[in-house]
């Protein structure tokens, strides 16, 4: 009987690799300023919306990354609904393309379904976590699970303040991404978790980072941190990571937060500009202390340490960013 | 006019008896080193160690032989791949598990100044082989490329009584 389980489970993990293996992996996605505006409430324009997500997965400790290309079609629809087309990798040439399906965001939760040329599919539920990240898991046409997968997001549904909703045209889009709007994470709704609270902490801690951090990032490379960074420098922190929390096939809501500040570190850790410099170089630095405290936050009852993880990293981001437009 | 005699005879007592104990001399007490790009001041009786890329001082010899004792450190990244290597292994080492299931966040992230330049400080409890340890990290980006880790550390048991000398330090500190 064990015999017969263990196969099972090990065809069970060998197709789920073939899966991760072939980017057809549970493609989680996000849907930043549309999860927002549905989570506070606010009314958003009536414009199709094209959004951009960069999926990061991580399967025993192994990190995958696809991309997708979306389009919200209607952002005063609730639920809203969303289509497109990715790959993966995400950068350079496709292995595999992907039909992305039956997206849907409600309640700060999105669906959506990924098939690949392969004729695989996944679907993917995520929760909204920041303003621009999404976090969840799925399973795939075998049926097999998915965890510890993460989203970050371009584009959306433009988010309108409360006392903006009846003055901005309902047309007019803004320059920047809603996504990167600051308001976002400050203007959540009250929660009594701390965890979440933690993590609001982080995405709204001193402002916004994801924009500072790109807006410096393009000053220095003309590209954003994510096309920044350096994937497998990235793979190897998140990997060692990944195995310091006991390598988890299903993780806690703790550890899953931690383990997604850990990829937000971990990408800008590895940034670097044409010439190989760092663009986070105390973030690099900061490394082994960014690790400890991450497992120490990937523990349920220590919401303060995911606090202090939070100001962390947006303080030596900040420093980073000051001293490199000192050069 | 007899009692301002008597007050100059005191003050004059007072300056040699301060002079000859040292009392107005406190410079005389410390010593400035330099090692891994910067300077510090620190006691004479201070014992210190430098390579190119780090600088260590401590109250004793003892002391800089420990792990878990009371030290100053400065360590200049270079961020290499060396680094990278040591930041991952160290991730994922029992050391740092150890570190990690003990630690606690005794003071949240600050900005700082150092040697006239910005840094963040983070200060935590850890357990470094078996004794618990109170850690201040400071981390100074001097200028875009060299950043530098400062490490003030005692036992938990001697933070308090040595705070104040090992900031001392941090406050000397020179980008040379």
């Amino acid at each position: 009987m064990t015999s017969v389980l263990a196969r099972v489970l090990l065809v069970g993990a060998a197709v789920v690799l073939a899966f991760v293996a072939g980017g057809q992996h549970g493609a989680t996605s996000s849907v930043g300023a549309a999860g927002v505006s549905s989570a506070l409430g606010l009314a958003v324009n009536g414009a199709p919306a094209p959004m951009h997500m960069e999926l990061v997965i991580t399967y025993q400790g192994v990190t995958f990354r696809h991309s997708y290309d979306v389009t919200i079609r209607d952002c005063s629809a609730d639920p809203l609904e969303f289509n497109g087309t990715g790959q993966y990798p995400s950068g350079g040439a496709a292995v595999y393309t992907e039909e992305v399906s039956n997206g849907q965001i409600a309640d700060d939760v999105m669906t959506f379904t990924t098939t690949y040329n392969t004729g695989y599919w996944a679907t993917l539920s995520l929760e909204r976590i920041g303003p621009d990240t999404w976090f969840g898991g799925g399973h795939d046409s075998s049926e097999q699970a998915f965890d510890s997968t993460s989203v970050t997001t371009r584009g959306g549904c433009a988010v309108l303040l409360p006392d903006e909703t009846d003055e901005q045209p309902p047309d007019e889009q803004p320059d920047e991404p809603a996504v990167d709007q600051p308001a976002d994470a400050e203007q959540a709704e009250p929660t009594t978790d701390p965890l979440s609270v933690a993590l609001a902490e982080l995405f709204a801690g001193g402002g916004d980072y994801w924009t500072r951090g790109n807006d410096y990032a393009r000053e220095r490379t003309g590209e954003t941190v994510y096309d920044s960074s350096d994937g497998e420098f990235e793979d190897n922190i998140i990997g060692a990571f990944h195995e310091s929390i006991g390598s988890p096939t299903n993780k806690t809501k703790a550890q899953a937060q931690a383990e997604l500040v850990m990829v937000l570190v971990a990408r800008y850790a590895a940034a670097k500009d044409s010439t190989g410099k760092l663009l986070f170089p105390s973030i690099f630095q900061a490394l082994p202390v960014f690790g400890r405290l991450a497992q120490k936050a990937a523990d349920e009852e220590d919401p303060r340490a995911q606090l202090a993880l939070g100001r962390f990293f947006v303080l030596l981001m900040d420093l980073d960013i000051q001293a490199g437009k000192g050069q | 006019m007899i009692q301002m005699r008597l007050a100059v005879a005191s003050l004059g007592g007072l300056l040699l008896f301060l002079t000859a104990c040292g009392g107005g001399g406190g410079d005389t007490d410390r010593e400035t080193i330099e090692g891994a790009g910067v300077s510090v001041e620190i006691s004479a009786s201070w014992v210190s160690e430098s390579t190119s890329t780090s600088l260590r001082v401590a109250p004793d010899q003892a002391a800089l032989e420990t792990e878990s004792g009371i030290q100053f450190r400065a360590e200049l990244s270079d961020a290499s791949a060396a680094d990278l290597e040591a930041a991952v292994s160290e991730l994922s080492s029992p050391e740092a598990g150890e570190r990690a299931a003990s630690l606690s966040a005794v003071e949240d992230a600050s900005e700082v100044r150092v040697g006239g330049k910005d840094g963040v400080a983070i200060t935590l409890e850890e357990t470094v082989g078996g004794t618990a340890v109170t850690t201040r990290y400071v981390f100074v980006n001097v200028d875009g490329e060299r950043t530098y880790l400062f490490t003030l550390q005692a036992p938990s048991t001697e933070w308090e009584s040595h705070e104040s000398s090992l900031a001392a330090v941090l406050e000397s500190v020179r980008f040379t």
